[in-house]
């Protein structure tokens, strides 16, 4: 999936797995920019008596690089603390949970936000934005929280200087075809023309169903830009940030009886994600766990795989006949700029008009985001390929298609853009994996929408 | 946002060499906790004054209800012996102490 279970390690470690970042000008508040962060792949509502939670001992962080050199420039760092009221029972909660102080509620998590800021000498003094914020509870069901939207628009908390920050259970926004694509990349509505044909159908959500816990949090344009200001010019240089999440834990654990769990040491990146399904599809099982642990700056070590994505080579065996000219482009060996500009670099100035979200040419896997765009009253889910510049690649935003856009980029969609005398696969601009999400997204922050309850929902 | 805290990733790292390590440990600062870990292990190769003070710092330390530290041989053979205490990391290179580290291990499981 996006990034759900995506490197060895990772994959046993889920409440520090980062699923999905995303990185969009509010469309309700287009003076501030929403980052979010997702966590816990496959989350199953029914997941009682031990619900969900984020790690008490994992630190979650939300980096933005507003200078183009792929460190960061802002981080928002966020720690959680849980409280088990009454230990004596073996329930999340003893009866309704009507509010975020209720006693029925047993099994509680708050957090502390910090912002860290590169002042430019060096130093990064940390300042504490938020202390013992509330999450809301998971999404039980209708007997435990017959009120969840109610709970949830209570766990929003507004925070100095205009910020707004959520944290907890969120419907998982992300929608692919799974049980398809990894069935030997089998795109469902077009599988017929598979090497192992079977009738065309619709695609399935693998990710239907499930939940996912969000950090979702919400800034002032001006708070994150290199010169404060909140940039009006699509095509001046400062106009586009970086952004990219990850968590971290310390690098020893203790297990006695006399203190449980203990861990000790330095703080370890253990996942890590910009760009939509990079290490889930572009980086080799080899490489993986390296990449989660790296910092963006040094990605350039990783560019021969986006330069040569093993996809592009996959799709013209998998369906004969549908792709020759992507074949061909791949045969030849010709590096494939045009992933390497959206993914690593950012697309300068003059290959689309009026649009760039170019940082430089140092290479470093971040959602670019160019804040100077505004958002859209009528958005294609397709981003930039579908018209529409405010979404993916630029940024992303929740409701992003990024399956069939990434789909439609390694198949060569985009390749003229850089050599405008290569003609794409006639099948190159339709692919997709057939897949909407299960539930509708919300049209404020947190913008994912609620979360499926654990009394009743379905997986398909 | 007002107060300000420490950079929860904000941590010395790597070698810390030998007399800088001493000489933190003897004022009682740099890494948390860093200091109990000094004396007897380290004071072999100290100066006497180094050692001295280290001693003295030793003796006046507070031990109570402090969290724990780790000490791992990286290295047996170059002496390289990493020291974890909440979330810094220093590593010393002390041949002695990782030759009693392993030789008391040894010797416990014998």
């Amino acid at each position: 999936m996006s990034s759900h279970r995506e490197a060895p390690a990772i994959s046993t470690d889920p409440v520090a797995d980062n699923t999905d970042v995303y990185a969009f000008v509010s469309p309700d508040r287009p003076d501030t920019v929403t980052l979010i962060a997702n966590f816990i792949p496959l989350e199953e509502p029914a997941g009682g008596p031990n619900f969900f939670r984020f790690g008490d001992d994992v630190l979650y962080e939300i980096h933005i690089d507003n200078d183009g050199d792929g460190h960061e420039d802002v981080t928002f760092d966020f720690r959680f603390t849980t409280r088990v009221m009454n230990p004596a029972t073996f329930l999340y909660n003893v009866g309704p949970i009507s509010s975020l102080t209720d006693p029925n509620w047993n099994v509680r998590q708050t957090y502390e936000v910090g912002v860290t800021r590169d002042n430019g000498r060096g130093r990064k003094p940390r300042t504490v934005a938020g202390r013992n914020l509330a999450t809301p509870p998971v999404n039980i069901g209708p007997r435990s929280t017959p009120d969840y939207e109610a709970l949830a628009k209570a766990a929003i908390h507004s925070l100095p200087d205009g910020v707004r920050v959520f944290a907890g259970q969120r419907d998982e926004g992300f929608f692919v075809d799974l049980g398809s694509i990894f069935d030997l990349g089998t795109l469902r509505p077009v599988q017929m023309l598979h090497l192992i044909p079977s009738a065309n159908a619709m695609g399935e959500d693998g990710a239907g169903g499930y939940n996912v816990h969000s950090i979702a949090i919400q800034v002032p344009i001006s708070m994150i830009t290199a010169d404060g200001k909140v940039p009006t010019d699509v095509m001046a240089a400062g106009s586009t940030i970086g952004v990219w999440a990850t968590a971290s834990r310390q690098r020893v654990t203790l297990r006695t009886k006399e203190r449980g769990a203990d861990s000790v040491g330095p703080w370890v990146q253990v996942s890590r994600l910009g760009n939509p399904l990079i290490n889930e599809v572009v980086i080799p099982l080899g490489k993986k766990d390296d990449w989660n642990g790296a910092h963006p700056s040094r990605d350039s070590q990783f560019a021969s795989h986006y330069a040569a994505p093993e996809l592009a080579a996959l799709l013209p065996v998998l369906y004969p006949g549908v792709f020759p000219r992507l074949g061909a482009l791949t045969e030849s060996g010709a590096s494939r700029d045009d992933l390497v500009a959206i993914l690593l670099t950012g697309i300068p100035g003059g290959l689309v008009d009026g649009f760039q979200n170019f940082t430089g040419t140092t290479q470093a896997d971040m959602l670019r985001l160019n804040v100077a765009i505004p958002p859209t009253g009528t958005p294609s889910p397709l981003g930039l390929i579908g018209g529409d510049a405010a979404g993916f690649p630029n940024g992303r935003r929740v409701f992003d298609d990024v399956v069939a856009i990434e789909l439609r980029a390694v198949a060569g969609a985009v390749y003229p853009l850089i050599d405008s005398t290569f003609e794409p696969d006639a099948a190159a601009g339709g692919l997709a994996d057939g897949t909407s999400n299960d539930r509708p997204y919300l049209t404020v922050f947190p913008y994912l929408g609620t979360p499926h309850q654990g009394y009743e929902h379905t997986h398909h | 946002m007002s107060t300000d805290q420490p950079d929860p990733r904000s941590q010395p790292r790597g070698t810390l060499q030998r007399r800088l390590f001493l000489k933190r440990a003897a004022l009682g600062i740099g890494a948390t906790g860093l200091a109990i870990a000094v004396p007897g292990a380290l004071m072999g190769e100290a100066t006497n004054d180094e050692a001295e003070a280290v001693s003295a710092a030793a003796d006046d330390l507070d031990l109570e209800g402090l969290p724990p530290m780790v000490a791992y041989v990286r290295d047996a053979a170059a002496g390289d012996v990493v020291i974890l205490a909440g979330t810094s990391e220093v590593e010393v290179r002390d041949l002695q102490l990782a030759r009693r580290l392993i030789a008391g291990m040894r010797a416990a499981s014998a």
